[in-house]
């Protein structure tokens, strides 16, 4: 193991240095712009990963992946406004802070504890290595296809929101990845006679229409600056005291990291989840616990450390077993599969030198997007005040232009276009567009390994041992979520009657 | 613009769900819920049609490759069944609640439902007109037509904010995709 530790730190030359570099700085400026959030950053950088040399796009990818959750802190502190929603908990705290005059050091222990989050999570990533090695390299097609169809149920299940609109949103990105010639009889599906049709929808076009340009045109529909507030207080003095704070409440840091990890391992956990489960428990063990809401420094620090440690757990389905969790996750498996490298069993047996690069540059990337944000936290926060409109013809072009020089084809550009709309209207409506992503991303896996299961095993497929348990696993997570959601719905009717009472 | 439809911030995923999550605490008297539902029901019919052909066509495939789209697609049949009927009925509920409260609704909460589908609809332009400039005249024409009329009138700028932006943004194109990155730029059906 320390051989390909070594192999995969000696993978990270000046060139890959430097793309990943450019990734933090990317992401660092978009994420802070409100609304956007991080993976729409990610997103902006796969077009440039086609040009690009396979590990200097590894590089830009993960140095813009891994720090999604980092610049969130600046808005959210001083505006109470967060980039993203896996934002949300650090403002409970850090903007009470802000307003009391101690901003800096709420951004500080919150960008530190997002630095030692993303190193712990992606500590635990390669630790985790020999563990889930003999795990993922024992399964074989027919528990892939469980496994498969259990991401794409358990992500609508445990999201908020309608679950049947979420699983119907899987399903139909699974169908429209049948589109094109099959690769195991080589019939043509769903062409109509049109060349362009043959491979396939391209994952990028699609990406990009229902993320890139929907959100676009939801800024339209929103309109505006997010922080009409000119005046930020920036105390530097206070940048010492917050770092330190990190580690005084080491405890909350290191729990909030555990935390987020094992979230982040969840399929549709992700960030958002994490900072409130960080937080509450923060909140329950804290001695000073009457303090969170009001401007406790623990607050900031457990939300931050949970968030970036999440992305890092994130990466544990999606490299050993080649499943994305969340829509984040699904563009990065795309990323992947661009340059050719496919997560899964073959990265832990053949590319097991490029998984330890990925570890490395998840620590590398997160302890640089903790130090930029911190040294240039007053101009990054000035961004904010940019008005949406200026933001969405340049966005909207680079999506578009992204897209058709993916393939160069007109078909790649309509598809963009087509997809913008339909994102835009599933934004509107409640289905769900992560859904639909990771449904299209693993319908071709999903295809090949449902060939292989009813070629090499017949009716028997049914009755194997391990299919059987993660098919009992996944029965009884739907049961609990469904009950879950059911007790929810009562208590907030019950609330609901509470509160007409009242 | 007018900030009707004001959903708060969030990544995709979050704004996907506070929509949906608004529409099952029933509210579909307010204007934004009741054109979402409408949304929602044309999206699934569109959905429907397309996996009931796409189903129907796989019948005729060969041997395994029309296992998965029958696989796939059969209970995604009956899930839209179920979501539409559901759409559905929300949707007449919410009709029938507004036919009765048409009389007695406030002029403010009319002028809601109009600037509401004023949103829309100005999106939905903003949509045509982008793809037809894009597609006819390449992304330089686009970019630079797009630009100045969006910020313009979407964004009430100032004329020579919008072109200076516009002029920016296609000089910052031209030497970020052709010249530093060497991709090609699509010139348009009608100069290709």
């Amino acid at each position: 193991m320390l051989e390909m530790m070594l192999q995969g730190l000696s993978l990270i030359g000046l060139e890959q240095l430097l793309w990943m570099l450019v990734g933090v700085f990317v992401c660092q400026v978009i994420v802070i712009i409100p609304g956007l959030g991080g993976h729409f950053a990610v997103l902006m950088l796969l077009p440039f990963m086609y040009v690009l040399e396979p590990l200097s796009a590894i590089g830009l990818f993960m140095g813009a992946s891994v720090t999604t959750g980092t610049g969130n802190t600046i808005t959210g502190v001083f505006f109470g406004v967060p980039g993203s929603p896996t934002g949300i908990a650090t403002i409970f705290d850090g903007f009470p802070l802000a307003q009391r005059g101690e901003g800096a050091r709420a951004v500080a222990a919150g960008l530190t504890a997002s630095v030692v989050g993303g190193v712990f999570g992606a500590l635990v990533l390669g630790l985790s290595l020999p563990v889930i090695r003999p795990i993922v390299l024992s399964l074989s097609s027919p528990e892939f296809v469980v496994l498969i169809i259990a991401a794409i149920v358990s992500i609508a299940l445990l999201r908020d929101g309608e679950w049947s609109k979420g699983i119907i949103s899987g399903l139909a990105g699974l169908m429209l990845s049948f589109i094109g010639q099959e690769i195991n009889t080589g019939t043509l599906r769903y062409t109509f006679g049109t060349l362009y049709l043959w491979d396939g929808l391209a994952i990028l076009p699609v990406f990009m229409g229902l993320f890139a340009v929907a959100e676009m045109f939801h800024l339209v529909k929103r309109g505006g600056a997010i922080a009409k507030d000119t005046s930020l207080q920036y105390d530097k003095s206070g940048v010492r005291v917050g770092i330190l704070d990190a580690f005084r409440y080491w405890k909350t840091t290191l729990r909030s990291s555990a935390i987020g990890v094992l979230v982040g391992v969840l399929p549709g956990m992700g960030g958002s989840a994490a900072q409130f489960i960080a937080y509450a428990q923060a909140a329950q063990l804290s001695p000073e616990r009457e303090q969170f809401g009001k401007g406790a420094i623990e607050g900031v620090i457990s939300s931050d450390a949970a968030v970036n440690a999440t992305d890092a757990g994130s990466l544990v389905p999606t490299l050993a077993f080649g499943i994305p969790g969340s829509s984040g996750s699904a563009i990065m498996l795309a990323a992947f599969l661009a340059v050719g490298i496919r997560p899964g069993p073959d990265m832990l047996t053949k590319h097991l030198d490029i998984f330890w690069m990925i570890v490395w540059i998840l620590i590398l990337a997160n302890v640089i997007a903790g130090v930029t944000c911190l040294l240039a936290t007053k101009p990054l926060a000035k961004l904010t005040f940019v008005e949406g409109s200026l933001l969405v013809p340049p966005i909207l072009f680079l999506a578009l232009v992204g897209s058709y020089s993916s393939g160069l084809a007109l078909g790649d550009l309509v598809v963009c276009l087509i997809f913008g709309f339909v994102g835009y209207v599933m934004m509107m409506t409640g289905y769900s567009r992560p859904n639909l992503v990771i449904g299209y991303v693993l319908g071709i896996i999903l295809e090949r390994h449902l060939f292989l299961s009813t070629a090499l095993f017949g009716l028997e497929v049914l009755f194997r041992p391990a299919m059987l348990t993660i098919l009992a696993v996944l029965s009884g997570g739907v049961f609990l979520a469904i009950r879950r959601r059911k007790q929810n719905q009562r208590k907030s009717a019950a609330d609901a009657l509470r509160s007409l009472d009242a | 613009m007018t900030d009707a439809g004001r959903g708060g911030l969030g990544s995709s995923a979050s704004r996907d769900e506070s929509t949906s999550s608004a529409r099952e605490t029933g509210d579909s008297d307010s204007p934004v819920a009741h054109i979402n539902l409408i949304a929602a029901v044309l999206l699934g019919l569109t959905m429907f049609a397309f996996t009931l052909a796409a189903v129907f066509l796989a019948w005729n495939f060969r041997g395994a490759s029309r296992l998965a789209p029958l696989i796939i697609g059969i209970p995604m049949l009956a899930l839209l069944t179920a979501e539409l009927q559901k759409d559905l009925r929300r949707l007449l509920a919410a009709q029938r609640s507004r036919s009765a409260n048409a009389l007695a609704a406030p002029p403010l909460k009319l002028a809601d439902q109009d600037a509401t589908a004023t949103t829309e609809r100005n999106i939905l332009i903003w949509f045509v007109v982008l793809s037809a400039l894009v597609v006819f005249f390449g992304f330089y024409v686009a970019i630079v037509a797009f630009t100045v009329a969006f910020l313009r009138f979407g964004g009430r700028h100032s004329l020579r904010l919008s072109v200076i932006h516009a002029l920016l943004s296609v000089g910052s194109f031209y030497l970020l995709m052709e010249v530093v990155f060497r991709m090609r730029i699509f010139k348009g059906l009608l100069f290709a």
